[in-house]
């Protein structure tokens, strides 16, 4: 559907994307997530054709579009301020590109399809309001509407939930899924909200300073991210991460406590990809158990705080100086500094490179 | 150290009433969180602690001492904005001695505690960058080492985070913790995230027009919320209300006419209530989807539109009516569009009042 061929863009000193590829099915929901300038809209925008690249190429529907026009490319486009026509009621805003000269769908169709979104989208009562009298959830589907409307062949979103309040945006995630469900929707969707990301999108791309990480599905990247960062940036809460050094055949902590001892197969792994001593650990916040178990690795911190999130409650202890978070559903009363058991078992830990990021075991 | 003791405060804007009626007292070295949508008075009510913003009427105590008619200056507080309010063009060091200067304290004595206090944040290896050339989250850092060095009665922070990404958010979060217990200072914390005032406060604050809706430690909150409202906010997903009938002849239906079985000591409380109308709440987690009974009293038909994973967990989303609602499922996507029931603990039920809002 969409494809992207080692696309680079850079603005002055800065590589907003470096060396990009990526491949979008039809129907899917394909979304790029990553922090603030990690270069996910310019990625957008280049696939939109609103910023042309340095080098590389788009193809939509195996048709090489980089020289073409953003009218010309068969897409819609909804940005993160809307930017929704004012003058107009919310009406004539959704049927706008309808009635463009490249379009020129005529009104009886215009009408057609006009009240059959709105009524999926809970507007069909606003039709006549301006749109500056909206509020902020209400603008919100009249900009998914009116790109909805003109059934492109790629829907391209940017940030189009992270203006709204968390209970807007819950809402709107479920019903966003159901309208693709129902218009099998091509959709590249850009956000830094995680939350959106896992719950809407059939596979994520992790983008960051730049460069695409890892893409796949939402599960896959949590159970086998291959790099440090989409291990930090597809977990909530975010992944413990702790310094250590490959001596003696084990991972030590501050050069004295032996985290994990290595098996020999394990060694050959690491010797294989680098000769460097120096590595992070990565342990989700799950895989830490309260307690002791016999066959685990086990361990012991003191109590900084326990942090009340409803269903699950996270501790964070001090271990060896640095902060390690585990979550549980137990009713268990923690008090500060005091000290407590914990374990995890040896196949639940990532190990990355501390130079590179890049995942080793 | 300091107690701080709000009496009545009001604040009006014209016809607006941005604070209208607020009794509070936060306890010395508490960290209390004001929580609430755009535009429910919260970081107003802080601006008037703060003395930024005059109270139309009212007290604000700091101890014993009445501070209204003092200036920010001499309330002795510290306060950190969303969007930093450093001096871009000086160094890290300069900016966190700012205020010291401003009190005229040696240069020996200022550099001690600017190096104290940045160690205290992890920042000792930035002190002589510029602060542009920082990243976000160091900057906020820095705003709070400013706002800290000289060690306040109080200490104010009107959305500090909200800028900054979900990541370094979290990190953030653990700073403040660290940094509120280490000093032992009083602390008003202003967001709308309701993941941040879970995780920080002692004691939250839930405000909605101007009005303090509920005080209380996050678990009560999450588990028995006095009021509809703090359901609805707190928690991510939020809590489950249902307009429910009660027809008086033994049962009750819900909005869209569908029968709701209760266990027997419930439906005698359901039917006790003096009123045919009323609210039922219940937090998703309370709340589990079977496609058949197993001998579950406490259940109601449903028919599952999909299932959303949120942190790890599988929610099956349902609508009753135009309302979305959500429940534990065990399944993942294969289960959209099933019907079913849907089971609740029998401990976890509230009922409310349809036109208050409050706990029956």
């Amino acid at each position: 559907m969409l494809q992207l061929k080692n696309v680079s863009k850079s603005f002055g000193d800065v590589q907003a994307v470096s060396n990009l590829s990526l491949e979008i099915q039809e129907r899917e929901i394909f979304v790029l997530l990553g922090p603030t300038g990690a270069g996910k809209t310019t990625t957008l925008k280049i696939a939109a054709g609103l910023i042309k690249p340095d080098s590389g190429q788009v193809f939509i529907n195996d048709k090489d579009v980089t020289e073409i026009p953003p009218a010309f490319r068969d897409i819609s486009f909804v940005f993160e301020g809307y930017n929704l026509f004012h003058i107009y009621n919310v009406y004539d805003n959704i049927a706008f590109a309808l009635r463009s000269k490249l379009m020129q769908v005529d009104e009886a169709e215009i009408d057609k399809r006009l009240h059959a979104f709105s009524k999926d989208l809970h507007i069909e009562h606003l039709l006549d309001r301006p749109t500056g009298t909206l509020s902020g959830g209400e603008t919100q589907r009249v900009a998914l509407a009116r790109a909805l409307v003109r059934k492109a062949s790629l829907n391209l979103f940017d940030e189009p939930l992270s203006n709204l309040d968390l209970k807007l945006r819950e809402e709107l995630r479920v019903e966003f899924k159901e309208l693709h469900k129902k218009y099998h929707s091509t959709i590249f969707y850009v956000t830094h909200d995680h939350d959106s990301a896992v719950s809407v999108a059939d596979r994520i791309g992790i983008i960051y300073k730049g460069v695409l990480h890892q893409i796949d599905t939402p599960d896959n990247l949590i159970e086998n991210p291959n790099h440090i960062t989409v291990a930090t940036l597809i977990n909530y809460p975010t992944i413990n991460i702790l310094d250590c050094s490959l001596e003696n055949n084990s991972l030590q902590i501050n050069h004295q406590l032996s985290l994990v001892e290595l098996t020999s197969p394990e060694l050959d792994k690491i010797r294989s990809q680098t000769s460097e001593k120096d590595f992070q650990v990565g342990l989700k916040l799950k895989s830490i158990k309260l307690g002791e178990e016999p066959g685990n690795l086990n361990f012991s911190g003191k109590v900084l705080h326990t942090e009340y999130q409803g269903y699950n409650k996270v501790v964070n202890l001090d271990f060896e100086g640095m902060t390690i978070r585990l979550i549980t559903n137990e009713m268990v009363q923690l008090d500060f500094g005091e000290t407590i058991n914990f374990n995890f078992s040896r196949e639940d830990f990532f190990l990355f490179s501390k130079s590179s990021g890049k995942r080793i075991l | 150290m300091a107690q701080v003791l709000l009496e009545n405060l009001r604040k009006y804007y014209g016809k607006v009433k941005a604070v209208d009626g607020i009794n509070l007292e936060i306890k010395d070295n508490e960290f209390v969180v004001f929580l609430g949508p755009s535009g429910c008075g919260k970081t107003t009510t802080l601006r008037c602690v703060a003395g930024l913003e005059t109270v139309t009427s009212g007290n604000i105590y700091f101890g014993d001492r009445r501070v209204n008619d003092l200036e920010p200056a001499d309330r002795n507080i510290a306060m950190v904005f969303q969007h930093y309010a450093l001096y871009p063009h000086l160094k890290v060091h300069r900016n966190i001695s700012f205020p010291l200067k401003a009190e005229k304290m040696p240069p020996s004595e200022r550099k001690r505690k600017v190096k104290e206090v940045s160690e205290l944040l992890g920042i000792e290896k930035l002190l002589n960058r510029r602060i542009s050339e920082l990243p976000d989250g160091d900057k906020q850092k820095v705003a709070l080492a400013r706002a800290i060095v000289r060690t306040p009665e109080v200490l104010l922070l009107d959305e500090p985070l909200s800028a900054l990404d979900e990541v370094f958010r979290e990190q953030m979060r653990i700073e403040f913790l660290k940094i509120q217990k280490a000093l032992q200072v009083t602390t008003v914390y202003v967001t709308h995230d309701q993941r941040e005032a879970m995780i920080l406060a002692d004691k939250i604050v839930v405000m909605n027009d101007g009005k303090i809706v509920e005080t209380g430690n996050p678990e009560k909150l999450y588990e028995e919320p006095q009021n509809v409202f703090t359901g609805y906010f707190i928690g991510s997903p939020g809590m489950n209300f249902f307009d429910c009938t009660n027809k008086g002849n033994g049962t009750v239906v819900l909005s869209d006419g569908e029968g709701i079985s209760f266990s027997e000591v419930y439906r005698q409380k359901a039917l006790s209530l003096s009123r045919a109308d009323f609210v039922f709440g219940i937090r998703p987690e309370y709340l589990f989807f079977r496609e058949k009974l197993k001998g579950e009293s406490n259940y109601f038909k449903i028919k599952l539109v999909n299932v959303e994973r949120i942190h790890e967990i599988n929610y099956g989303n349902f609508y009753l009516g135009d309302n979305l609602y959500k429940c534990l499922v065990s399944d993942g996507d294969e289960l959209s569009g099933r019907e079913g029931f849907v089971v609740f603990d029998d401990q976890k039920i509230l009922f409310y009042n349809p036109e208050s809002g409050r706990i029956i």
